[in-house]
């Protein structure tokens, strides 16, 4: 054999080789196990958008990063033009899956098909915006009712995704082939599973994932055991009483994501005793959230100071979790003249969260230590709702979102904290937190806006409106094959350009 | 026969009204507002947007007197269309006939197992009365009937899916999706058809026509397999038709637990979603395949055995 064939040898096996190893990349594909299935049809408004993102196929204008920042997705810059309007500058190039390019007048299309919407998305509805235009080939204007500084952030929710025209059809949303992300929507089945396959001509570059499926289990213990068994490489949502489990049963790394979700026990600030703020802060004294966190959360969820998670952007620096004592307790109950021997109050507690129950028992257990007579109700939401609605009851322990659609707690302090909030259980009014939350809601600087947020945090926790119990924490197992991938705080992200397994 | 068939269906006639006016009056009998609900479900979020209550409600027609929803469901479903899901948007009849078809997959694999066990377990457990293998079947029937199905679903993935890695631990994906499910759901039908084949099958042996067969010249076995087992399996059928008809309103813990889509899952769903049109078709379908397996049943107890079809002619 010459040395000229040896090479022609080598080379063929290297190409061979190589051929192999891509081809290998090109088929590695990842499986999800989530706890969603789809069940509106992929309607905008619903979750089902929020697995349209997870898949890596819906997009916005905006996207939320892993630090719950505004970035750049398929608008590259937006700035207020006036008051009232945004303008948004396109990425160019982009193309829907369905080979039509995206320009100005199909994302004016897209956003006002979901303007107008029978049940509109709750980011982006007609009571935050007027109207979207094109403005030119790739910048489309947006008018809204009142000025309205999170706008970029709205449109990172799931919800504002900019689908192809052919994916509004008089049936609904059809979203295979006309998402714009690095994963197209190939089949899906809704209660089983949607399948993926990479879209090459994706704006950002190829994804590394040659495809994949997000499988839809309902029982959290099957999408642990399914971590554990390999067949699927990312499971969400796994009971903390599984963690220690997964983590020491080798190939699976537990990832902790720092839920936006508090667990709180309200109380009914409209009638005695808790219209005293003396007596709240007797409650709160009064209740354990260290022995809440270790007893009902292993330990896995901080016990809460303020409605927010100590670190993050709008929380409060002097809100720190409040030490039981049940001398001060008792010695506030004296400055307030309320006997608490004499209080007989009822808690609402809703059963689908089933974390509650050992609360409300726990809750029970410690106010009783003071004379507090508790009596506990526990039913499905729906039964309690026209109760919590209509302020009829004492106490009711909550586990509330505070980002939700929006990645700021705008609408979480005005639905649960304002006088006339959609939301405010506690029918806790102040019109000097009104006046905090207008200003809040006019503020156009970010950082400033911040700090408004954070000034507001601080009030009701020294106003003592609740007793904020938990940070809520969530747990995703994830395969040690699996790389580049950080659980998202918002859920909002899964499959994306980066994400790989080895 | 045919008299029985005819009372049968006007059975099923007062029975589906019945239940349709029943599954539309649960959902309105709970507190919460069926379009908060669903809405509530929908958006994992409690603080809702009323004008979108509204108009879901509208979208839904549940702003229509309640004689008017339940006139036009009946209306509709007369001429066979039971509507469109509130959850899904799909058609109920599409979504119940997909669900249908995996519970009637799952219920026949499951009871087929059953009798495979059952039959000649409970055929053999008569013959020796007082014996070792008959002592055994009794221990296995209280095993089985005392295990539910909440602790062996997970105990059995844990060891085939988990341990020894042969089947997959959840889903609907191919015949190896299947066995784990249906072995679960499989354990108390065999438990009981083993019980009642035995019991069938000791009166059947001590019964003349045995005796009559061995004294032409037939063996014991003989005589067992020819004469008895066919008179012993009769009240096995009658108990298959209830389990087969139980079986196809789905099982809400093992397809929960295992993620199978068939009407356990439907059901759960419905329920949870306050999703009438579905818990109407659902209840509709299976109540009228219960009537209708029993009947079938029933039908086939006399075509095989002649004493009934004499006792029908009289």
């Amino acid at each position: 054999m010459t040395f000229g064939m040896h090479r022609s040898v080598s080379a063929l096996a290297l190409a061979a080789a190589l051929t192999a190893t891509t081809a290998q990349a090109q088929d590695k594909t990842l499986t999800v196990a989530d706890n969603v299935a789809i069940q509106a049809n992929w309607e905008l408004y619903s979750d089902d958008s929020y697995i349209g993102s997870r898949s890596g196929c819906y997009e916005g204008l905006t996207r939320i990063s892993n630090g719950i920042e505004v970035e750049p997705s398929l608008a590259t810059a937006w700035e207020r033009t006036d008051d009232l309007t945004w303008k948004f500058t396109l990425r160019e190039g982009v193309l829907f899956q369905d080979g039509v390019p995206m320009d100005a007048e199909t994302v004016a299309s897209a956003l006002t098909h979901l303007l107008k919407a029978e049940i509109p998305a709750r980011a982006f509805s007609g009571k935050v915006v007027e109207s979207v235009t094109a403005s030119g080939p790739l910048s489309v204007a947006i008018k809204t009712v009142a000025p309205e500084a999170n706008l970029p952030g709205r449109l990172s929710a799931p919800a504002t995704a900019i689908l192809s025209p052919a994916a509004y059809t008089e049936a609904g949303i059809d979203p295979v082939n006309h998402c714009t992300g690095p994963f197209r929507i190939t089949e899906w089945d809704a209660s089983q599973q949607v399948t993926l396959e990479r879209f090459d001509d994706y704006w950002g570059g190829t994804a590394k994932l040659a495809g994949g499926s997000i499988r839809f289990i309902p029982d959290a213990n099957t999408r642990a055991t399914m971590a554990r068994t390999g067949e699927a490489q990312i499971s969400r949502l796994i009971p903390p009483s599984m963690v220690s489990q997964l983590s020491s049963s080798g190939g699976i790394e537990v990832m902790e994501v720092a839920a936006p979700r508090i667990s709180e026990l309200i109380l009914q600030t409209a009638k005695p005793p808790f219209d005293n703020v003396k007596v709240r802060k007797a409650i709160q004294m009064a209740i354990d959230t260290a022995g809440i966190s270790g007893a009902v959360y292993e330990g896995y969820a901080p016990p809460a100071g303020g409605p927010f998670r100590e670190g993050e952007p709008w929380s409060a620096t002097d809100t720190p979790a409040i030490t039981a004592d049940l001398d001060k307790a008792r010695a506030l109950f004296d400055e307030a003249v309320v006997d608490p021997t004499t209080l007989t109050l009822e808690l609402l507690a809703y059963t689908s969260k089933t974390e509650l129950k050992d609360i409300a028992q726990i809750v029970q257990a410690m106010l009783g230590q003071l004379g507090i007579t508790v009596n506990v109700r526990m039913a499905d939401y729906g039964a309690l709702e026209p109760d919590l609605m209509a302020g009829n009851f004492d106490l009711a322990l909550m586990s509330r979102g505070y980002l939700t659609d929006v990645p700021e707690p705008i609408g979480f302090l005005t639905a649960d904290y304002s006088c006339g909030g959609g939301f405010n259980l506690s029918r806790y009014c102040d019109p000097k937190f009104d006046e905090m939350v207008a200003k809040a809601s006019a503020e156009v600087d970010t950082e400033a806006r911040m700090q408004d947020y954070a000034a507001m945090s601080q009030y009701v926790y020294d106003q003592a409106v609740m007793v904020y119990l938990v940070n809520e924490t969530t747990f995703d197992a994830v395969s040690d094959s699996v790389t580049n991938f950080t659980p998202h705080p918002l859920n909002y992200y899964v499959f994306d350009t980066d994400i790989d397994v080895k | 026969m045919w008299k029985l068939v005819l009372q049968r269906l006007s059975i099923l006639v007062a029975m589906l009204l019945i239940v349709s006016v029943a599954a539309f009056a649960v959902p309105l009998m709970s507190d919460g507002d069926p379009a908060r609900t669903i809405l509530m479900s929908r958006t994992s979020d409690f603080n809702l947007d009323p004008d979108a209550v509204e108009s879901l409600r509208t979208e839904l027609g549940l702003d229509r007197t309640l004689a008017a929803q339940y006139f036009g469901w009946l209306g509709h479903a007369l001429r066979g269309d039971l509507g469109f899901s509130f959850a899904t948007r799909q058609p109920v009849l599409s979504e119940i006939a997909r669900a249908l078809a995996v519970s009637l997959t799952l219920a026949l694999t499951a009871l087929g197992w059953a009798l495979l066990v059952a039959l000649p377990l409970g055929t053999l457990a008569a013959m020796r009365p007082g014996g070792k293998l008959d002592g055994a079947t009794t221990l296995l029937i209280q095993t089985l009937v005392a295990t539910p199905e909440y602790w062996f679903a997970p105990v059995s993935v844990l060891v085939f899916s988990l341990w020894l890695g042969v089947l997959p631990s959840a889903g609907w994906q191919g015949p190896s999706s299947l066995i784990l499910p249906a072995l679960a759901l499989s354990l108390r039908p065999m438990a009981y058809f083993t019980q009642i084949t035995r019991a069938a099958m000791s009166d059947v042996l001590q019964a003349p026509y045995i005796s009559a067969a061995r004294a032409r010249g037939l063996s014991y076995n003989q005589s067992v397999l020819r004469h008895g087992l066919r008179n012993g399996s009769l009240p096995v059928i009658t108990f298959f038709a209830l389990w087969f008809a139980g079986l196809l309103g789905g099982s809400v813990v093992v397809e929960v637990i295992f993620a199978i889509p068939g009407m356990g899952r439907l059901l759960y769903d419905a329920v949870i979603n306050n999703d009438v049109p579905m818990l109407q078709g659902a209840f509709v379908a299976m109540v009228g395949l219960a009537i209708v397996i029993n009947t079938a049943a029933d039908v086939f107890y006399v075509l095989i055995n002649p004493a009934m079809r004499g006792r029908h002619a009289q």
